[in-house]
């Protein structure tokens, strides 16, 4: 009898409707209108000497409309926002109110490109779409605290060997999703970015989960820099919220990034690398990154950065994928400790990506005190709705 | 608990096992993005759109012999007659018919959907009575039916997991390819069921046709390549 209850509620969720994008258009230009909207249910075990159970809430997450276009053969654009986040003045970097407001020009044979407001090309976790993701969050040093995941600035990008590989160079203003505020700091300064991406046997999509189960084992590999050098003058102040609350988002000196990535899928099974080496070179000997220790004992240098490990399994026949994640990252060599986490995750696909109920668990194995969170386990349940 | 274990078992291990096509021989096409492929009247040559806009005829190996790369975008989906190539602009929601002769475009012809960008029009063929269809990719699948005038007389919704890729009439049945499972169906147009599928060892198959002699191509847009599988005519494949 509960098996036959079961089997009913399986196929009414199967079966339910999940209407996909709108597109208008005049046979030459086309718009195309889509959105998603996603709540959860948060709880926090608090780690001792904490009392603030304020996490333990319902919460809307996105409230999304999409509006990406096309113009000919040569002219794209996207608006995207988050009516959830505006509302509420919230500037998670991970989910931010405003997420694309850009145009790319894609008529030139040399190179693509983008001008305006969106994502940077670096990292594939961050390039990663939440939506195709069985995690409510991404990897805790990737998603916003450690370097910006969004920026105005400009993009070339060129694809070649059949889309097997992929070039992006951008120059940004730096102060990543603060500069929606319009001013740059007082150093004027700005940020290089680039990536190199290459997939075998084919391009390597953007995508954690192997919902296709391919035929043929894939990989993808990933590396990309990035580089800015601001020196604000003396009394001169970045602006609020453009460092973050690891202090390390936008330094007052230079701060030079490289990651590396790498992705595998097959047969259901998907797998994913990510490295993120940084070095700091604050230009003040005082600065606070240094914890009070001197030059001779830093070199000058701070370094920060973190690996994660992430492995997936799609079990097609009851549409359901499985994960698991391991990350280790440290916010400052010179500040004794690291941070590690252990996060699972549990998606049952009602329709796809499109229509998902999914599950997720963090726990914080160790925790250097930058930053520290005030709870050992976070447990994490909602649904994520496309249309 | 055994009840759980074992409807666990069944789902996973997808019942209905599909049989296995292994491809004889395949070739590697200096055509971007290739998206859909068929074959000439004749049988001696194939016409192969590229998803960046571009249709090109080549030879039965891929090699180009000629190619029309302007006024074509995000082409998906292409059929040929005695006189015309008729090619699919998914996002333009457009089929141009071009002249064989000299690959000069003769007609535009509207089909409005409003869909998804991504999600309009990717299998383009002709029913044993002469009518066209038009397969959507996904979210829903719709297979529309036009007359010769290019009016639309039946708009259908089929129930299949996964998409629609590319379509094709051969040895009076219909074929759909699913990119998504990367399978090949042999399908009842009129109860919208399928009759028979293949599993295909292929990445990203986006297109098909049958050569006279029931040779299948298959295909693959991520590879651009081809591959041969043989000859659904002398095996029970093909079943009239």
């Amino acid at each position: 009898m509960r098996v036959n209850k079961y089997i009913i509620f399986l196929l009414v969720m199967a079966s339910h409707p999940c209407m996909s994008q709108t597109t208008i258009g005049n046979n030459e230009n086309s718009l195309e209108i889509s959105g998603s909207t996603s709540s959860y249910f948060n709880y926090r075990d608090l780690s001792p000497g904490n009392t603030d159970k304020s996490k333990n809430r319902f919460s809307l997450r996105d409230a999304q409309l999409s509006l990406e276009g096309r113009n000919g053969k040569n002219w794209e654009y996207q608006l995207q926002f988050d009516i959830a986040d505006i509302i509420a003045g919230v500037n998670d970097p991970e989910n931010p109110g405003l997420m694309d407001a850009w145009m790319k020009y894609k008529g030139l044979k040399c190179f693509d490109i983008r001008l305006g407001y969106g994502k940077i090309s670096w990292s594939r976790f961050d390039l990663t779409s939440f939506n195709n993701s069985v995690y409510w969050q991404r990897p805790e040093f990737l998603r916003g605290g450690f370097a910006s995941m969004r920026d105005v600035g400009v993009e070339l990008s060129k694809s070649f060997w059949k889309q097997r590989a992929a070039v992006q160079l951008g120059v940004y203003t730096g102060l990543g999703e603060v500069s929606l505020k319009g001013d740059n700091d007082a150093s004027g300064a700005l940020e290089y970015t680039g990536r190199f991406s290459f997939g075998w046997p084919t391009q390597y999509r953007y995508q954690e989960i192997d919902t296709r189960h391919v035929k043929k084992p894939m990989i993808g590999i990933g590396i990309s820099g990035r580089y800015s050098n601001r020196a604000l003058p003396k009394g001169a102040f970045f602006p609020a919220g453009a460092i973050s609350s690891y202090g390390i988002k936008v330094i007052d000196g230079e701060k030079a990034t490289i990651e590396a990535d790498a992705a595998f899928q097959w047969k259901g099974f998907s797998a994913q690398f990510e490295i993120v080496k940084m070095k700091l070179t604050p230009q003040d000997t005082s600065s606070s990154l240094f914890y009070g220790k001197s030059r001779s004992q830093t070199g000058g240098n701070v370094f920060a950065g973190g690996y994660t490990a992430q492995v997936n399994y799609h079990i097609s026949g009851i549409k359901v994928i499985v994960s698991g994640r391991y990350e280790s990252y440290n916010a400052n060599d010179i500040f004794l400790g690291i941070n590690e986490r252990f996060s699972s995750a549990l998606a049952y696909q009602i329709n796809g990506f499109r229509s998902m109920i999914k599950a997720q668990y963090i726990h914080v194995i160790q925790s250097e005190n930058i930053n520290q969170p005030d709870w050992v386990n976070q447990y994490r349940i909602g649904w994520q709705y496309q249309f | 608990m055994r009840n759980y274990l074992l409807l666990l078992l069944c789902f996973s291990l997808q019942l209905g096992a599909q049989e296995k096509l292994q491809p004889i021989k395949s070739i590697q096409l200096d055509i971007p993005e290739p998206s859909d492929v068929c074959v000439s009247v004749s049988g001696k040559s194939l016409f192969i759109v590229s998803d960046n806009g571009g249709l090109y005829e080549t030879d039965l190996n891929g090699k180009v012999l000629r190619s029309v790369l302007h006024d074509l975008v995000d082409t998906e989906g292409v059929y040929a007659d005695e006189q015309f190539v008729y090619v699919v602009e998914e996002r333009n929601r457009l089929i141009k018919k071009f002249s064989i002769a000299d690959f000069e475009l003769i007609q535009s012809i509207a089909v409005p959907y409003s869909g998804g960008r991504n999600k309009g029009f990717e299998g383009i063929t002709k029913s044993k009575d002469g009518n066209w269809l038009l397969f959507t990719e996904s979210e829903p699948i719709w297979m529309f039916v036009l007359n010769n005038d290019f009016q639309i007389i039946n708009q259908q919704k089929w129930e299949l997991e996964g998409d629609v890729s590319s379509a094709c009439f051969y040895n009076k049945s219909l074929w759909l390819l699913n990119d998504e499972k990367a399978k090949l169906m042999r399908v009842d147009s009129k109860k919208r069921s399928i009759l028979q599928e293949y599993s295909l060892p292929i990445l990203n198959p986006e297109g098909l046709c049958f050569l006279n002699d029931g040779t299948l191509l298959v295909l693959s847009d991520d590879e651009a390549r081809l591959y041969y599988f043989s000859n659904f005519n002398s095996s029970n494949h093909a079943r009239k």
